[in-house]
């Protein structure tokens, strides 16, 4: 019963709250002189922990540091999965009235491209039914469908049109 | 091709500091310069968009040009004014001189750690599913609309969202010419400079413990993070944030103007920090009842201005809200509320002591909080900001329990981020109870003039 009580307050409070609950105990029964001591301390063992903390999280980002140095149309052709070059190359290649839908394969860049596509509405499907679809976009993955005729494709995307 | 979308981003950042000092200098503070970088920016971004949404209503277009002219126009007094000029020439020579030998250690420390962090920013674009399917996302509709239009604000629900962040993106986008996730960057990484530039400087005027302060700050990893994540990098969070924080910073230097704007902005940004500005409407009154103060009639009316031109928006363009539209019989009977409620207090236990996240920011927080609670009582502005981030709280929690998503799994994606937003104005006042014994003590315009 006892060790219950115990575990429960160890996992409500851990060694955070619990060495809060001490510190500022220890604050009030202080004389004044000391309080000035823990105050300072506290902070400056705070602002410690911060930059060990920074500095750990920054050391595993080393990687991305060095990406900094790439070109800029390779960092955002390499963080897009290629979908930035695709929704260029298929607003230059879509009738101005295209409407359609894009097939869901993976999705940061499927709502990427859905969003780089605008002023073209382009719905998010995640079944084959493309009866409201005009063109399909599929990104990284060929469909194949009697439904669909394919239109065009660009490094492992494909574009096809609805025949009715 | 880089080089000039780098000036154009520079020119779009120096353009909305520009707007802002034309703002605090004509109309605040009437001709008298307080040159305060942080505050600019502030205004800056809010009156772009401000302007954005009533082009929107009055159903103006926002083309590029219009953009351009705004920037050129911005530029100009600063050369025309010859006493603007002057003093903003003294105060850049003044702020100058105050940089000594023995500061060179501390601002070689900001150097670098502010080129890593840019560096990590922008080694990517902004990947992140909020601003994809969302921020950025409206900012691209506004920029090739031509701005706010009945129906692209309905395309990327939900729509009751404020769009503060995505208008100033699309602002961006109109002097670059493009919508681009990378260079769009710029105004997090900015906002996180001037958040910490803004901290220095408040936490300087007490002389003891600077450097300590602000390294705590701004090395608070889900801060910085934020801005160098890709996966945050297009998050509105960091902007309320910046605005939270500087509204904090006003009120407790009784700048309630700036209070009342920045916590008006504030909502402008994320309808998540509108317990702040309602708190404030309501409790700026009775916090001002003192026969010997003046009434702050201005403060007043720009806070409730600010608040009925949100709320006016939606209701204008018929957004709706989310939490508000809810079959509350529903809720209340499928939701235990004191189940639901404690679910989330808890869960905010458990974020405060996440150390990958806040280092032991929170711990500094709670214990100054604590130990100097007297204080805060002892001074109404400290209450009062207190209390307003106590209303944010309950704010998040209440919309944890009407969400219509798992509860459990909407604190799991967004709690920190909700955390982020008031954590730097609760640094703040930890700061400042920990260094005034009472609010005499207090310098009237501490980190500002």
């Amino acid at each position: 019963m006892n060790m219950a009580i115990v575990n429960k307050i160890w996992i409500l409070g851990g060694w955070f709250y619990l060495s809060l609950t001490a510190a500022i105990i220890l604050f009030f029964i202080s004389p004044k002189k000391i309080k000035a001591y823990i105050s300072r301390g506290i902070i400056i063992f705070a602002a410690i922990v911060s930059l060990y903390l920074s500095y750990k999280e920054i050391a595993k980002d080393t990687g991305q540091i060095r990406a900094f140095f790439r070109p800029i149309d390779e960092k955002i052709e390499m963080t897009t999965a290629g979908q930035a070059s695709f929704a260029t190359h298929l607003r230059k290649i879509l009738p101005a009235d295209a409407t359609g839908c894009i097939y869901w394969s993976w999705d940061l860049p499927t709502l990427y491209l859905q969003k780089e596509l605008y002023p073209y509405i382009f719905a998010v499907i995640q079944r084959a039914t493309f009866s409201d679809c005009r063109f399909v976009i599929s990104q990284f993955n060929r469909l194949v469908d009697p439904r669909l005729r394919l239109t065009d494709s660009y490094q492992g995307n494909y574009l096809y049109e609805v025949i009715d | 091709m880089w080089t000039l979308d780098l000036l154009i981003s520079l020119l779009v950042i120096l353009s909305f500091l520009q707007i802002g000092l034309l703002i605090d200098y004509y109309l605040i503070t009437r001709r008298l310069l307080s040159f305060n970088l942080a505050v600019y920016f502030g205004l800056g971004l809010g009156f772009v968009a401000i302007l954005q949404m009533i082009f929107g209503i009055l159903a103006i277009p926002t083309t590029r040009y219009l953009v351009i002219l705004a920037t050129i126009i911005t530029l100009v007094p600063i050369f025309v004014d010859r006493r603007l000029k002057k003093q903003l020439g003294d105060l850049t020579a003044k702020s100058l001189k105050k940089i000594k030998p023995q500061h060179v250690l501390g601002i070689l420390t900001l150097l670098i750690f502010f080129v890593t962090v840019g560096m990590i920013t922008f080694s990517h674009p902004v990947w992140g599913y909020d601003a994809t399917q969302h921020w950025l996302a409206k900012a691209r509709a506004f920029w090739i609309d031509g701005g706010i239009t009945r129906a692209n604000l309905f395309i990327y629900p939900p729509p009751d969202n404020p769009n503060l962040w995505s208008l100033n993106a699309a602002w961006i986008f109109h002097l670059l010419g493009k919508s681009s996730d990378f260079w769009v960057q710029i105004i997090p990484f900015t906002v996180l400079v001037l958040l910490v530039g803004e901290f220095f400087r408040i936490v300087a005027v007490s002389k003891q413990l600077i450097w300590a302060w602000v390294l705590l700050l701004m090395f608070t990893p889900f801060l910085w993070q934020t801005v160098s994540s890709k996966a945050y990098s297009g998050n509105a969070d960091l902007l309320v944030s910046f605005y939270l924080f500087l509204a904090t910073g006003a009120l407790v230097n009784r700048r309630l103007v700036w209070g009342a704007i920045f916590f008006g902005l504030s909502a402008l940004v994320k309808n998540d920090a509108l317990p702040a500005l309602i708190g404030f409407c309501l409790l700026l009154p009775i916090f001002s009842l003192q026969k010997k103060e003046k009434f702050p009639k201005v403060a007043l009316i720009l806070a409730i201005g600010l608040l009925l031109f949100n709320l006016g928006w939606k209701f204008y363009f018929g957004l709706g809200n989310r939490y508000l539209q809810n079959d509350w019989s529903q809720v209340l009977r499928q939701r235990p509320i004191l189940e639901y409620t404690w679910y989330s207090i808890q869960s905010f236990r458990e974020q405060f002591r996440f150390l990958f996240h806040w280092g032991i920011g929170f711990w500094v927080i709670f214990f100054f909080l604590i130990t100097r609670f007297r204080r805060i009582l002892r001074n109404k502005w400290l209450t009062l900001s207190l209390i307003l981030i106590a209303a944010q709280f309950v704010g998040y929690i209440w919309v944890y329990y009407v969400t219509g998503e798992d509860q459990a799994s909407q604190i799991a994606t967004s709690i920190y981020r909700l955390v982020l937003q008031v954590y730097p104005a609760l640094l703040l006042l930890a700061f400042t109870v920990s260094k005034y014994e009472s609010s005499r003590e207090f310098p009237t315009q501490f980190g500002y003039g």
